[in-house]
Formats: structure tokens, C-alpha cells, sequence
């Protein structure tokens, strides 16, 4: 653990997903008791919410551009966050939903501050991930649940299980290598169908989901076969759900290897009695 | 450390929460009897509209009753606060980008996770084409290289 003796100070707190439904008592107090608030919000209404906890909020908004890379976007982010800590400040950033979810800034901007000898650490906050288990009726817990970020199922191979859901970020821009677009197209979708339909049938239902910002707001649930996914309106905070295709296969060889073990602790219990 | 304006914020919660109460007892009571057009005083002269929707919106996100009202007991909660025509309107009409627009707020980009592994993406840095195609020309050499 590194030495946390300079007097700057970093905490990422998660401000949830929904204005004045999800944020923590321990949340809002690090927001109000900090020297500089930064913002890495999804709606600027949520926004000027935020204002209203403390009087320095700093937008991250400033640093996205569509045509600039996104990598450069959050770098800038972590230096903007770290200058102040520097400067010897309580520096808390606030993020929307869970700061260490599919968050690249918060996790960095800990990192680096842990490693310059600054005390940091992130406090949870509820997520769209959290959101989408309670608006859908879905246990991770039951058959299982995989998630992926959208474009690594074109940039890599990577094995999917058909018989747990799999919920997929960032559908909106899936396949954009350059990092720079805000979102992509119908044909980038296609390609995407493409990888999925090698284990679910095209006519497999999916959901589109987005969690609701605005208490005025309801959550977006649209249904939708997974061959209609490319024509379908998926803009960047939107997140595709697919249910299992196939039930759970059972083990017979393991199970009998657990029926020699439960026989064998079960002899030994006897006797031992 | 930042200590804001906690006695008015305080109050203007109070005049909300007895304004809302009197919506919901208004629709308890399926009458008018309750009118509380006069409980509330939220507005302050700084920033007055903002303040007010604000803090309706948040009223509404923290209240389990109101959070999933109904049009009728959020239009009622609403004929007393004091905000714009066109506010209330995009309220009740649970239009997120006209209400954003009428605070003069643009749409924000939520995007705060790159596609790639942080190894893989540093060599995409601020130019990815360029890097992909230096990539692919160090495979075509490797390639000659090993033929």
C-alpha cells in the first residue's frame, strides 16, 4: 500500500442513475464536504442538481468532442482531477451511476493519486446495471449474467454462454475503433448480429434498455428480435439485454464425482458417531 | 469546506413537502379542499426558476409516492409551484430534452469507458487509424520477414 501522507485527497462517489432517487448519505456528504467537486454526469439537468450540493462543480463535459479521441478525453479528465489534489485540495468527483462501473476516469484518477502518496478511494453508487435488475425482473444470481462492453465482441474472440443472459454497453457506438464517434450505425449493428446470431436464433427476443435520469422519466424497455437489432434506434446511453437462448446442461460426470464425495463424508460422519 | 445556503434550501424543502402533501391529500380526499397554492414561497430571486424546478424534480425522484404519481397528482403539485407554463409542460408531458432545453442545457455525452483494454488502447491514443495501420505494417513485415 502506498504511503498517503500528501495533503490532497481524492474520493469518487457514485451520484446514481436517477435525479434525487439514488444517492447515499455517505455520497452526498463527501460532495459537500469537499474543496472541489468535478462532474462526470449523463444529463446536465442532473447537473445543475448537483450545483445545488456544493458551489465549486466543475463539468467534465468540457473535454468530449465528437472527432476527438476519447482516450485523450479521459486523460485529460484524470489531469484536470489531479491538479487539484496537487494543489493539496479535498477533490471529490462525482460520477453518474456507479463511478467504477464502465468508468475508465475514476478508477485511473485513484490510481495515480494512490500513487503519488495521496489518500483516495471510490464509494459505490447505484448503477444502470443495478437499475436494469429491478426494471427487468432479472436475478443475476439464477443462470447467470455476462457483461460486455458491445465492440469486444467484434475486436476479439470471446466466448459467450447462451444459457445465462448477456447485457451488452455501449451498443450505440459498437465497433467505433477510432474512439472518436459518438455513435455508429445500422450497419455496425449487422455486424454485431453477425457475432451473435453464432449462438442465438435471429428471431431470439432482446431488450433494449436505457434507466430513466428525470424522475418525470420511465425506464426504456423495448423488445425486439435480435435480427431487428440494426434498424432499431440505440443511441449511446442505451444497453442491449439478451435472455438465455438454451437451458443450463447438466454435469452428469461432476455430479457423480460430488455423489462420491457426499458418500464419502457421509461414511465419515458415521463413523465418527 | 462548502456550507451552502442550508437554512433556505431547508425552507424551500419544507414549503415543497407541505405543498406536495397537500397534493396527496387532495387526491386522498378526491376534492380541493386542501389548496395549498399559498403554502408554497420557493422562489428566490437568484436563479428563481432553476431553484424551483430543481428542487420539484428532486422532491419528486425522493418521494415514494410521488416518484411513480400520477399525471393528475403531479399536474396538481405542480399548479402551486410557481415555474414557467412551459416547464410544468415538459413536466407533465415527461419530455427530458424539452425540460433540458428550457434550463439551457444540451445533451451530454455519457461515454467514460474506451472499447479496448488500456494496453491495447495506448497505442490508439489521440490518432487510432494511424496506429492500426502501424500496427498492420509491422504484421506485413514480420510476415515478408518470416517467408
Amino acid at each position: 500500500m502506498e504511503a498517503t501522507s500528501a495533503a490532497g485527497s481524492l474520493v469518487c462517489v457514485g451520484l446514481g442513475m436517477t435525479l434525487g432517487s439514488h444517492l447515499g448519505p455517505l455520497a452526498r456528504s463527501h460532495i459537500e464536504q469537499a474543496d472541489v467537486v468535478f462532474a462526470g454526469l449523463s444529463d446536465g439537468i442532473v447537473e445543475l442538481w448537483l450545483q445545488r450540493m456544493h458551489r465549486d462543480v466543475r463539468s467534465l463535459q468540457v473535454y468530449y468532442h465528437e472527432g476527438k479521441s476519447r482516450m485523450q478525453t479521459y486523460r485529460q479528465m484524470v489531469e484536470a482531477i489531479l491538479a487539484e489534489v496537487r494543489a493539496g485540495k479535498k477533490v471529490c468527483g462525482v460520477f453518474y451511476g456507479h463511478p467504477g462501473v464502465f468508468a475508465w476516469a475514476p478508477h485511473k484518477a485513484i490510481e495515480v493519486a494512490r500513487s503519488e502518496g495521496y489518500a483516495a478511494h471510490m464509494e459505490p453508487g447505484i448503477s444502470a446495471e443495478d437499475c436494469l435488475y429491478a426494471d427487468l425482473g432479472i436475478d443475476p444470481g439464477r443462470v447467470g449474467c455476462q457483461h460486455y462492453e458491445a465492440s469486444q465482441l467484434l475486436f476479439y474472440r470471446r466466448r459467450i454462454d447462451p444459457t445465462a443472459y448477456l447485457v451488452l454497453w455501449q451498443v450505440g457506438l459498437v465497433g467505433d475503433q477510432s474512439l472518436a464517434r459518438f455513435s455508429t450505425g445500422p450497419a455496425y449493428r449487422q455486424l454485431l448480429v453477425e457475432v451473435l446470431s453464432g449462438d442465438y436464433p435471429l428471431d431470439h427476443e432482446v431488450i433494449v434498455y436505457r434507466a430513466p435520469t428525470l424522475p418525470i422519466q420511465s425506464a426504456r424497455i423495448e423488445r425486439l428480435p435480435l435480427g431487428g437489432l440494426p434498424q432499431a434506434e440505440v443511441d449511446m446511453a442505451d444497453t442491449v439485454v439478451v435472455p438465455p437462448a438454451r437451458a443450463l446442461l447438466v454435469d452428469r460426470e461432476m455430479r457423480a464425482k460430488l455423489d462420491l464425495l457426499d458418500e464419502a463424508a457421509s461414511r465419515a460422519a458415521c463413523d465418527a458417531g | 469546506m462548502h456550507r451552502g445556503c442550508k437554512a433556505s434550501k431547508a425552507q424551500r424543502k419544507i414549503a415543497l413537502r407541505r405543498l406536495l402533501d397537500g397534493a396527496s391529500m387532495w387526491t386522498r380526499h378526491g376534492g380541493a379542499e386542501h389548496g395549498v397554492g399559498s403554502q408554497l414561497s420557493i422562489v428566490e430571486a437568484r436563479g428563481h426558476q432553476v431553484l424551483d424546478v430543481i428542487d420539484f424534480l428532486e422532491t419528486l425522484g425522493q418521494d415514494a409516492q410521488l416518484r411513480y404519481a400520477s399525471r393528475d397528482e403531479v399536474g396538481f403539485a405542480l399548479a402551486g409551484a410557481e415555474m414557467e407554463p412551459a416547464l410544468q409542460v415538459a413536466i407533465l408531458s415527461k419530455n427530458g430534452l424539452e425540460l433540458q432545453a428550457l434550463l439551457g442545457q444540451r445533451p451530454f455525452c455519457c461515454l467514460i469507458n474506451p472499447a479496448k483494454p488500456e494496453e491495447e488502447q495506448e497505442e490508439c491514443d489521440g490518432n487510432c487509424k494511424e496506429g492500426e495501420e502501424k500496427k498492420r505494417d509491422e504484421e506485413r513485415r514480420e510476415k515478408r520477414d518470416g517467408d
